[in-house]
Order: C-alpha cells, then sequence, then structure tokens
C-alpha cells in the first residue's frame, strides 16, 4: 500500500509544475514579473506591459505536454485565444480602434508634417538590411524589421505571416520598444539637434473643417490601399475606425470600437503574445539578435525622422520651419513619441506647446508604416 | 438627372455583381487529359481509363454539383426550354457528394469510361467512343458553357496526356512531358519568392529603395490632397465669411464690439479646455460625503455571507 501511494504522489509531482520547471522557465517568469513591475510601478504602457507580462508567467508555467492546456497545444483554451495572432485578425482589429480614437486635423492643417511619417519608416529597412547580414532569412529580416515601424499590431500582424516562429520574440521587443519611447528617443534627439533648433516655434495649426475631416478617410484609403493592397487589412481598417468617429453619425459604433472592442483585443493580443514566449520557442540566441536589432531599428528610425525635419528646413521659409523636435514622432508609437516631443520641447521653451504639432508625424507614421508592412507583405508573401 | 444617376448606379452594380461571379464555378478549368490510359493512373478499382483533371483557379471553395461534363454541346441552346431534356451524354455531377466542392487552387479528376454507377466522379460517357473531339464543362442550370477543351483526334491512339503547360493558363493546349492527375501541371521546380529576393538582393538595398520610395509616393500623393482640399476650404471658408459679413457687421454695430474671429487653432484649444473643465466640474450633487468621523461598519456583502442571506421569518407569538 505505502508502495502504490508513494508511486500515485510522485506521478502527481512529474504532473505539477515543480516537477517540469527548468531554468529556463524561471528566467521567462522572471521578465514576465519584470514587465509587470515596469507597467505598475513605472507606469511604462501599463496597457500593454501588464497583459503581456501576465501572459509571459502563464506561458511559462511548466507542464506536461498533452494534457490541453499549453498556448501551442491544439484544442487548449489559450491556443483558441492565440488563433487571432496566428490569423492575424487581432491587428487589424487594433487598427479600427486606434483610427476610431485618432484626429487628424494636425495632420490635415498642416499636411508638410506627413513627410516626416514617410522618412521615419527608414529604420524598417535599415534593420531589414542588417538583419540580412546577420543571417537571417528575407522573411525572418522583414518581421524582425517592422519592429523599427514602433507598431506592436503591425509587427505582429507581418510576423505572423512572414516568420511565425519568431513571433513571440518580435512582439515582446516592439512593445518593449514602444514602452521604453520615452527613454530611448530623447538622447539621440539631443545628439542631433542644435540647441537654436529646439527652440524653433512652428505656426499654430489652422481650424479643419468637419468636411475636410470626413473626406480625409475616404480619399486616404482610395489612395493607399490603391497603390499597397497587400495592407489593406491595416490601412482599411485605420481609416474605417476614423470615418466612424468623423462623420458624426456613427458615435455608438466609434464609441464601441475606440473603447470596449480595442479593450478586449488589447487584452487577448497581449496576454496571447505573451504566452506565446514559453521558455523552450524564445530562450534562443535568435531572440536576443532580435531584441539587439529592434532596438537598432528603432534607434534609425527616431534618427531619420530628425535628420529629415532638419534637411526638410533648408526648404522652408523663415516662419514655416519645423522644430526637429518633432521628427522622433515619426515612428508610429501614438501618443508616446509625440509626447516625447513636447516634454522635450518645453524643456527649452516653456511657453513652446510641440503636442499638437508632433501628433502630425506621429499619425502618419501609423499611416507609413501600415504601408511598409504592404510593400513587405507584396515582396516576401 | 435623378434617373440618370440610378441608371448609372445599377449599371456599377451590374458590373460589380458581374465580377463577383467570376469567384464561382465560372473560373473552373480543364487542366489536362488522357484518352489512351494504358499502365497510367488508376481508378479506385484499379482500373486504367482515360481521365480529365479540373481545375479551381480561385481563391475560395468553388462547387462543382450540378455541372455538367459532356462531349457534345449540341443541347446546350435547347436547355432551359420548356419540356427540354437532358441529352443522353450530358453527365450531370451529383449534387450530394461532398467530394465536389473544391478548395482554393485544388484539383478533381474524372474519370471518362462511361461508368456513372461506379462513383460520382465516373462520367456516363466513354470518350474512346466520342463523336467529338472536344469537352465541355456546362453550368448547372445547362445554359452555359464554363470551359471546352479541344483535342487532337490521334490521342486516341496516344498514350499520351494532352492540356495546359501552367494551371488555370488555358492558352496553346499541347501534349505534355509530365503525367500530374489531381496535382499542378507546373512540376519544374521554380525558386520562391523569398529566393529570387535573396539572390537578386542580398543585401537588401534594393528593396528598402523601393520601399522607402512607395511610403514616400504614398504619403506625397496624401500630402498633395490635403494641400488641394486645404485651398477648397480655405476659399470656401472666405467665401462664406464674406457672405455673412454684412450681418456679423451689423450685430457687432450693435453690440459695440469689434468683430472678433478666431483665427488659430490654439485659441480654439484653449476654449475648448476651459468649457469642457467647466462642464465636467458641474454637478447637481456629491457622489461622496466627507467626514472626519470613522464609518460606523465596514461591511460588504462580499464579506460578509449573512447579509446577503434571506432572514429568518418573525414569529409573532
Amino acid at each position: 500500500m505505502f508502495e502504490f501511494f508513494k508511486e500515485g504522489l510522485l506521478q502527481f509531482f512529474s504532473y505539477s509544475g515543480f516537477g517540469n520547471c527548468t531554468w529556463g522557465h524561471i528566467i521567462m517568469i522572471l521578465i514576465g514579473l519584470f514587465f509587470i513591475t515596469l507597467g505598475i510601478v513605472k507606469e511604462f504602457e501599463p496597457m500593454l506591459l501588464v497583459p503581456i507580462g501576465f501572459g509571459i508567467i502563464l506561458g511559462n508555467i511548466p507542464f506536461t505536454d498533452g494534457l490541453q492546456i499549453g498556448v501551442y497545444e491544439n484544442g487548449s483554451v489559450l491556443n483558441y485565444l492565440y488563433f487571432g495572432v496566428v490569423k492575424g485578425f487581432y491587428p487589424p482589429l487594433i487598427f479600427l480602434g486606434i483610427g476610431a480614437m485618432t484626429d487628424f486635423s494636425a495632420l490635415i492643417s498642416n499636411p508638410k508634417l506627413i513627410l516626416i511619417g514617410a522618412a521615419a519608416q527608414f529604420g524598417i529597412f535599415a534593420a531589414y538590411a542588417i538583419s540580412l547580414l546577420l543571417g537571417f532569412t528575407p522573411m525572418e529580416a522583414g518581421a524582425i524589421g517592422i519592429i523599427g515601424g514602433a507598431d506592436g499590431p503591425t509587427a505582429i500582424f507581418i510576423s505572423s505571416k512572414l516568420a511565425p516562429s519568431l513571433m513571440g520574440a518580435i512582439a515582446v521587443s516592439a512593445y518593449s520598444y514602444m514602452a521604453l519611447v520615452p527613454v530611448i528617443q530623447p538622447p539621440i534627439m539631443r545628439l542631433l539637434t542644435t540647441p537654436k533648433e529646439r527652440l524653433i516655434r512652428m505656426r499654430p495649426p489652422r481650424a479643419v473643417s468637419h468636411r475636410e475631416k470626413v473626406l480625409f478617410p475616404l480619399l486616404c484609403i482610395l489612395l493607399t490601399a490603391f497603390l499597397v493592397p497587400s495592407g489593406l487589412p491595416l490601412l482599411g481598417m485605420l481609416f474605417f475606425g476614423n470615418l466612424l468617429k468623423e462623420c458624426g453619425v456613427t458615435k455608438r459604433l466609434a464609441n464601441t470600437a475606440s473603447g470596449p472592442l480595442i479593450d478586449i483585443v488589447t487584452i487577448l493580443i497581449g496576454l496571447t503574445v505573451g504566452a506565446s514566449t514559453q521558455a523552450t520557442n524564445f530562450l534562443r540566441p535568435s531572440s536576443i539578435l532580435i531584441f539587439c536589432l529592434g532596438a537598432f531599428s528603432f534607434v534609425i528610425a527616431t534618427a531619420t525622422g530628425v535628420l529629415f525635419v532638419k534637411f526638410f528646413n533648408l526648404f522652408l521659409k523663415e516662419g514655416n520651419k519645423i522644430n526637429p523636435l518633432i521628427g522622433n514622432a515619426g515612428v508610429s508609437a501614438v501618443p508616446d513619441s509625440a509626447r516625447v516631443s513636447y516634454v522635450e520641447g518645453m524643456k527649452y521653451d516653456k511657453t513652446n506647446f510641440l503636442l499638437m504639432h508632433a501628433m502630425g508625424p506621429n499619425v502618419a507614421g501609423v499611416i507609413g508604416s501600415a504601408v511598409a508592412a504592404g510593400i513587405l507583405l507584396s515582396f516576401l508573401y | 438627372m435623378r434617373y440618370f444617376n440610378k441608371i448609372l448606379f445599377l449599371l456599377m452594380a451590374v458590373v460589380v455583381m458581374g465580377n463577383v461571379s467570376a469567384q464561382s464555378t465560372h473560373d473552373l478549368r480543364f487542366n489536362e487529359m488522357m484518352i489512351k490510359n494504358v499502365d497510367n493512373y488508376q481508378d479506385e478499382y484499379g482500373r486504367c481509363v482515360p481521365w480529365v483533371e479540373v481545375f479551381n483557379p480561385a481563391y475560395n471553395t468553388v462547387n462543382l454539383a450540378g455541372c455538367y461534363i459532356t462531349d457534345d454541346t449540341t443541347g446546350l441552346s435547347c436547355m432551359g426550354k420548356k419540356g427540354a431534356q437532358i441529352p443522353a451524354h450530358w453527365y450531370r455531377i451529383s449534387k450530394t457528394d461532398v467530394h465536389t466542392a473544391m478548395p482554393q487552387r485544388s484539383f478533381v479528376v474524372f474519370f471518362l469510361d462511361g461508368e456513372p454507377l461506379y462513383g460520382t466522379f465516373h462520367v456516363n460517357f466513354d470518350v474512346r467512343t466520342s463523336k467529338t473531339n472536344y469537352l465541355a464543362l456546362i453550368t448547372s442550370d445547362g445554359k452555359e458553357l464554363i470551359d471546352i477543351l479541344h483535342y487532337p483526334a490521334s490521342l486516341r491512339d496516344t498514350a499520351a496526356v494532352f492540356g495546359y503547360e501552367k494551371d488555370g493558363i488555358t492558352e496553346n493546349a499541347h501534349i505534355l512531358d509530365h503525367f500530374t492527375p489531381g496535382s499542378s501541371n507546373e512540376v519544374a521546380v521554380k525558386a520562391s519568392k523569398e529566393e529570387k529576393l535573396k539572390r537578386e538582393d542580398p543585401y537588401g538595398i534594393g528593396l528598402a529603395i523601393i520601399a522607402m520610395s512607395v511610403v514616400f509616393s504614398c504619403l506625397i500623393l496624401i500630402y498633395l490632397m490635403l494641400k488641394v482640399f486645404g485651398a477648397m476650404s480655405r476659399r470656401a471658408a472666405k467665401k462664406e465669411a464674406a457672405k455673412n459679413a454684412p450681418a456679423a457687421a451689423t450685430l457687432s454695430n450693435a453690440e459695440g464690439k469689434e468683430d472678433d474671429v478666431l483665427q488659430t487653432g490654439e485659441e480654439i484649444a484653449a476654449i475648448t479646455a476651459a468649457l469642457h473643465l467647466h462642464f465636467n466640474s458641474m454637478h447637481d450633487e456629491e457622489s461622496e460625503v466627507i467626514t472626519i468621523h470613522m464609518p460606523s461598519a465596514h461591511y460588504s456583502p462580499w464579506a460578509q455571507k449573512e447579509l446577503v442571506m434571506k432572514k429568518a421569518p418573525r414569529i409573532n407569538k
């Protein structure tokens, strides 16, 4: 009888998390706890880091295979929730919400700011080239490069198509750097600008009519989707959400898209992306490389945005010049990078409010990264 | 004018509907066939009989059920008329077999052996004894030809496969080198997009230049569009202001004030923010009571279950 109970207890232990735990699981759980701490204590993108951090913990609780628990096991609850990531339908839903909560007025009133959003996409392709040199395949390199777009949903969408095996690392890397925008960008902005340039005051934006705001999403989707149809899921949902917001007659739909819907999808995407970082799949040298390349692409994107503004200023008349501190906002981390421009601007002139101006390139960055994603898909997928 | 718009709308709808029907049985194509099958592809009974392969080039599932395969299209014009009978050599594909649903870009093989009782994929005519030299696929209403494949009469005496080099590209059908019933005719190993890109652009510079050009082109187009719309909007606003100018002047004179038009977004933003703060701070009653006294009891239905339980009835004696 003693032998029987001993055997039962041993079997129970072998099924438990303690019996299956490895150093990899412990490291990943610590990373999850670190993310949650960053989100709660430092308030770095808590809406993203808390679900991702908790997802990392969920995904790294050790268990015996075959119990239909893990995110990669067919038929498990987490696997069903992960379906939206694998098939790439969560990111367009998030874009719908982003569209419904974004005000494109700053861009409409000062259209030249949109070009900054284009310039900042260079980070994506610089990281693509470096990834190729480091031995990644073109599809993997494309998925890694998109981290430089500073757009979590786009990064997930592209990596789910081009490199599903790297999706966990890419998504966590993209969201981490988005959360670290206030840490990464200011030194680059200070390095590339002179004190005189940081004091440039921009012309206040003009008032934008309702008609312009309604026509903007309609014309933009026609222009961008005809040029890059592969970006249709992201661009279509972005501009559809914006039309719901601006047309004025679909307030309830706009409120749902920008409120409950985006919140639900954010919870699901954050949790499942976090859970997909199982130690066995995640703790590999390639993940560390992806993190380094992600940082590189983020730095390049910020730098090209700032440098582009400086270059652009050469052709602009006095009084029309752009403050290069808004160049960083060309990456599409909305609204964090615009907030960084504002905070940095305030450091040098307490009466120079750059937030409204920085929102222009910031939302242009969203469009730019979706277009860049479309190009990568059409070339590689 | 209104009628003209309606007609235009209807015409556009018809065009769109036409495109929609393109993702249907109308897309199906004969891909390859063989008549003198000596020791080649076998049916489910192990017999070597003539066969033809149908390809679904669409990117959605298309169901063949109800369509006809024939070697004689003479009944085509009569079908649909009152009292019309299905011609003898028309084989109607079963509507009850689930295997007739063809997934996107898939293939299905029909045996042209004149043995329809052998299964759904065995037609009711034997192509070896056909009087014509073609095979036709016809819609389920029997009125339209979906596809027709003309083959040389000599194919009956040659153990060869006849069809198209590329799946779904119905140009220049000829004797093929490969036998691929049920799978793609494109047997040559093609380099994938990724492999081509790796070969042509090993450092990613070409892709970077092209992609950045496309991103800039897209955003420049939006920039130009916004420029044009901005100019139009400003012109419209000026017109509106000019129209309202006499009334505004009268009003300002009557009030003895200067005409004060908001010029910038900052002014509007400041006023909006002030109004927002004002309205948000307005409320009828306080939501909380602020007091320095300790509350008499801390309880909640979650913590104290007896509070949510039914009270025992009081019995008056």
